[in-house]
C-alpha cells in the first residue's frame, strides 16, 4: 500500500491547480455565483471554449480525440481540482455521455457532436427521470416509435438540469412497450431545437434552476439512436460509478475547509477571543477534518479500483452515501461555527464566509437523493457488500 | 497511491488468519474464560505463532525475526482482532519490542528481541496513567538519578498495564528530575514493584503497576544518550504504534461482527422471511459497512505512514494526525458496529452461547483504550488551532 501521490500525480495536481487559478477570473467567479452549479453565462461559455482550446476537457479520452488518456485516478484528481476551484464543469457531458457517444453513436453524431464536446462548445442535458420514474428509473414511459427513417418521440421528462441552455438532451425512452422493464429502453440524442420539444422552468429550494421537458411528436432521424435499439439500459448504467464518484468528490469542500479554519483563526468575538478559541469550535473543526480524511481516502481508493478493475459495487455506493451525507453534516457544523451569518446569503452587503456555507447548505439536500437515492445505495451495499438477501425491490 | 497488498503481505495475513482460525476455537476461549482474568493468556497460541515465525514478523533478521515492517505486523494484529484471541500482541510486539528495536542499545536488543521472537519472553509497554490525557508526554511517574552511573529510583503508578504479571520486563515512561522524560525497563518481580489486577469489560489481563523507589540500573534505560526531545519523540512513536495497533484490532473485530450480523440476518426468519429482507435491517447493516471501510482506510493509512517514518517536522505531524484520526474512527466505528450488531441479532447477540458478545466487549475496549474519540477530537482541534491540519 502507498498513501502518497506519485511525483507524476503531484505534478498533475500542481498543473491543474495553476490552470484553474488562472481560468477563474474575478469576473467569472462573480458570474458563476449568480447561477450556482449551473454555468450557462457568457463568461462561462468562453471559459469552456478556452478549456477546449487548451485541451483540458477530454483529458481521460484517447489521444486521437485530443485527450491525454488520464487514468481514472488522474481524472478523479482533475475533477477534484475543478470542484476545488468551484467551476461548474459539465462532467456528465464529458465523462458520462461523451464517451458513450464517442464509442456507440452513429457516424453523423460522431462527426457533428463529439468534436464539439471536446471543444467545449456543446452542452448536453440528461433526460432520465420522469414524474413517475425516479429511483425506479426503468419505469419510464416516454416512448419513441419508428416511422420510416425517423423516430417519433412523445412524453415528459422531469428534473432535466441544464435543458434551458443545452444543445441536446441525452434521452432515455421506451422503444418496446411489451418487453420487461429494463429490456425495452433505448437512448437518443435529441437536439433542443427540434420541433415539438419544449422546456419549462422548475424552481428549487436551492435556487438552482431545473426543468421539465416535453416531447410532443418530436421527430429525429434514425441515426439519432445511440447504440442498439432496446439496449439502452447498459449505456445508462455503464457510467454510474464515475458519476457516483464525482458526486462525492472531496474537492467540494477541501479548499473550503482550509478557508474556514483560517477564518476561525482570524475572526474576533465581541469578548476579545477568536472564534477558534472556543473549545467546541475546535471539536467541530476536528469532526469535519476527520470526516473529510475518510472521504478523501475512500474517493482515492475508488478511483484506484476503477483503474485496476477491482471496483466492488458496494464500495461505489458506500462512497456516494458516505460522501453526500458527510457534506450535509459538514455544512451544518460549518454553519454552527460561523453562527447566524451562515444564513446570510452571499449577495448580501455584509456576507462573509457564511454566504458560501449558506449556499452549500441550502442546495445540499439534492445530493442525498440525486444520483441514486441513498436508501437504494444502502440496499446495494447490503446485497453486494454483505451478501444479505434484501428482498424483491432491487428487481 | 496504491491500495493493494504485496504478495508477501498477503501471505503473512493468510498465515496469521489460518493459525488464528484453527487455534482460537469457541472451546479454547471457554477454557480461558475459566481462568482468573489476570491469567487469561493463550500461551499455546502464542507459541504456535512463534513456531511459524509470526511473532518476529517486524523484528530484524539479525535478532531472529522476518525483517518486515510495522505494516506487516498490523496485518497480523487485525487478524487477532478478527479472532478475539487472548494474546499480548499489541503491547509486546507493537509496543515494547517496536520501541526497543528502534531506540534500544545493542545489548538490550540482543537480550530481549530474540526471546520475543521465540515466544520465550513477554514484554509490556506502560505509558498510560490514571488521569492521562491523550498527550502521554505529561507524566506523574517520577524518576530521579542516584548520581553518575548509579542508576535511577522510580516512583509512581501506571494504570491499565496489559499482561504485566506475565511480562519479563515493563517498559515505562517517567518524568526525570523535572528535566523531561525517560524510558526505563523494570522487572515486575523486582523489590518495590506492586501489581494489582484490574477486571475490565474486555477480559484482558490488566494491572495497576505501583512503584515505590524502584532501583533501575543505568543499562535498563532506553536510549540513555538521547536528548529529552528525542525521548519525547520515542514516547510519541510508542503512543502512535499502540494506537495504530489498537485501530487494527478494532478493524478486525468490527469487520468480523458486521459479517456475523449479515450472515445471521440472512438466516434468521421472522414473518416467514429472512429479516435481512427488511429495509430497516439492511440499511443499518449498510451503515456498518461504511463505518468499517472508513476505519479500514484511515487505519491502514496511519499504519503505512508510521511504517515509512518521518523525515521532518511536517511529515511527523502528518503521521500524528493520521494516527489520531484513525483512533477517532476506531472509537466511533467500534461503538456503532457493536450496538448495531447486537440490535440486529436481538437476544442471540447477548447469549454467551453465541460468539458476538466477545466482539462487543473487545470493541468496547478499543473504544476507550488510550483515549476516547472525544478526547482525540479535542486534541486534533487544538492542533487545527495551531497549524490548521490543512486538506491537501
Amino acid at each position: 500500500m502507498d498513501f502518497h501521490l506519485t511525483s507524476k500525480q503531484q505534478k498533475l495536481r500542481e498543473e491543474f491547480r495553476a490552470y484553474f487559478d488562472k481560468l477563474l477570473t474575478p469576473e467569472l467567479v462573480e458570474e458563476l455565483s449568480k447561477t450556482p452549479g449551473e454555468g450557462g453565462g457568457p463568461l462561462y461559455s468562453r471559459a469552456m471554449e478556452q478549456m477546449g482550446t487548451d485541451g483540458y476537457i477530454a483529458l481521460s479520452w484517447p489521444k486521437e480525440y485530443g485527450g491525454r488518456e488520464l487514468s481514472a485516478l488522474e481524472q478523479y484528481m482533475f475533477i477534484e481540482e475543478v470542484m476545488r476551484a468551484g467551476f461548474p464543469f459539465p462532467f456528465l457531458t464529458t465523462e458520462s455521455v461523451g464517451p458513450v457517444l464517442r464509442d456507440n453513436a452513429s457516424e453523423r453524431i460522431k462527426k457533428e457532436v463529439v468534436p464539439k464536446i471536446v471543444a467545449g462548445t456543446c452542452n448536453i442535458a440528461i433526460g432520465y427521470s420522469e414524474p413517475n420514474a425516479g429511483t425506479d428509473l426503468a419505469a419510464l414511459t416516454t416512448k419513441a416509435e419508428r416511422d420510416g427513417d425517423e423516430w417519433v418521440i412523445n412524453g415528459q421528462k422531469m428534473w432535466t438540469s441544464l435543458a434551458h441552455v443545452a444543445d441536446y438532451v441525452w434521452l432515455a425512452v421506451r422503444t418496446d412497450p411489451d418487453a420487461r422493464k429494463h429490456k425495452g429502453i433505448s437512448m437518443f440524442l435529441v437536439p433542443t431545437t427540434a420541433e415539438g420539444f419544449s422546456c419549462t422552468k422548475v424552481d428549487t429550494l436551492g435556487d438552482v434552476r431545473v426543468n421539465a421537458t416535453y416531447y410532443d411528436n418530436v421527430r429525429v432521424p434514425a441515426d439519432a439512436l445511440v447504440g442498439e435499439v432496446n439496449k439502452g439500459w447498459k449505456l445508462i448504467t455503464g457510467q454510474l460509478n464515475r458519476e457516483r464518484l464525482a458526486l462525492a468528490n472531496v474537492g467540494f469542500f477541501s479548499a473550503k475547509y482550509n478557508d474556514l479554519v483560517k477564518w476561525t483563526q482570524e475572526a474576533m468575538l465581541t469578548d476579545g477571543r477568536k472564534v477558534i478559541d472556543q473549545p467546541w469550535v475546535r471539536t467541530h473543526l476536528a469532526r469535519i477534518r476527520v470526516g473529510l480524511e475518510a472521504l478523501r481516502l475512500t474517493c482515492y481508493r475508488m478511483a484506484w479500483q476503477l483503474d485496476s478493475n477491482e471496483l466492488n459495487m458496494a464500495d461505489a455506493s458506500a462512497v456516494k452515501v458516505y460522501g453526500t451525507e458527510l457534506f450535509v453534516d459538514i455544512y451544518r457544523m460549518a454553519g454552527e461555527i460561523i453562527g447566524q451569518h451562515s444564513v446570510i446569503r452571499r449577495e448580501s452587503e455584509d456576507a462573509n464566509i457564511g454566504g458560501v456555507i449558506e449556499q452549500l447548505y441550502r442546495t445540499a439536500s439534492i445530493i442525498i437523493f440525486g444520483g441514486g437515492a441513498n436508501e437504494v445505495q444502502r440496499d446495494i451495499i447490503a446485497a453486494a457488500g454483505l451478501w444479505m438477501p434484501i428482498g424483491k425491490r432491487m428487481g | 497511491m496504491k491500495f493493494s497488498l504485496s504478495e508477501n503481505q498477503i501471505e503473512i495475513r493468510n498465515l496469521a488468519n489460518k493459525v488464528l482460525q484453527d487455534q482460537v476455537t469457541e472451546e479454547r476461549l471457554r477454557e480461558l474464560d475459566l481462568c482468573d482474568t489476570a491469567k487469561r493468556f493463550d500461551r499455546n497460541l502464542w507459541q504456535q505463532l512463534a513456531s511459524v515465525g509470526l511473532l518476529g514478523v517486524a523484528i530484524d533478521e539479525c535478532y531472529g525475526g522476518m525483517g518486515f515492517d510495522f505494516f506487516a505486523l498490523n496485518l497480523i494484529v487485525e487478524e487477532v482482532g478478527r479472532s478475539v484471541a487472548a494474546i499480548p500482541i499489541v503491547t509486546t510486539l507493537a509496543g515494547a519490542a517496536g520501541l526497543l528495536q528502534k531506540y534500544g542499545s545493542e545489548e538490550q536488543k540482543q537480550q530481549w528481541l530474540p526471546a520475543v521472537v521465540t515466544g520465550k519472553s513477554v514484554l509490556t509497554l506502560a505509558l498510560s496513567e490514571a488521569m492521562s490525557t491523550s498527550n502521554l508526554l505529561s507524566l506523574a511517574t517520577q524518576a530521579s538519578t542516584e548520581g553518575e552511573g548509579k542508576g535511577y529510583k522510580v516512583s509512581g503508578i501506571k494504570h491499565y498495564v496489559p499482561y504485566a504479571a506475565d511480562s519479563d520486563r515493563i517498559l515505562l515512561s517517567a518524568q526525570l528530575d523535572g528535566q523531561g522524560s525517560i524510558l526505563l525497563l523494570i522487572d515486575p518481580k523486582q523489590t518495590g514493584v506492586k501489581l494489582t489486577p484490574l477486571i475490565s469489560t474486555h477480559a484482558e489481563p490488566q494491572f495497576i503497576v505501583e512503584m515505590n523507589e524502584v532501583l533501575v540500573a543505568e543499562d535498563s534505560v532506553l536510549g540513555s544518550n538521547m536528548t529529552p526531545a528525542q525521548v519525547d519523540e520515542a514516547i510519541q512513536y510508542g503512543v502512535n504504534s499502540l494506537l495504530a495497533a489498537y485501530c487494527a484490532v478494532g478493524l478486525g473485530a468490527s469487520d468480523a461482527a458486521m459479517r456475523m450480523t449479515a450472515k445471521y440476518t440472512g438466516e434468521r426468519k421472522q414473518f416467514d422471511v429472512p429479516i435481512a429482507s427488511f429495509q430497516a435491517v439492511a440499511q443499518r447493516a449498510a451503515d456498518c459497512y461504511i463505518d468499517v471501510e472508513c476505519l479500514r482506510l484511515c487505519s491502514q493509512q496511519a499504519t503505512s505512514l508510521l511504517s515509512d517514518g518521518a523525515k521532518d517536522v511536517d511529515a511527523q505531524r502528518v503521521i500524528n494526525d493520521a494516527v489520531t484520526m484513525a483512533k477517532i474512527w476506531a472509537g466511533d466505528t467500534c461503538h456503532r458496529v457493536s450496538y448495531s450488531s447486537q440490535q440486529l441479532h436481538g437476544g442471540t447477540g447477548v447469549d454467551k452461547d453465541y460468539p458476538l458478545w466477545r466482539y462487543c466487549k473487545l470493541m468496547r475496549h478499543i473504544e476507550f483504550v488510550m483515549g476516547s474519540s472525544q478526547q482525540h477530537l479535542a486534541d486534533l482541534g487544538d492542533r487545527i488551532a495551531d497549524y490548521s491540519v490543512a486538506m491537501p
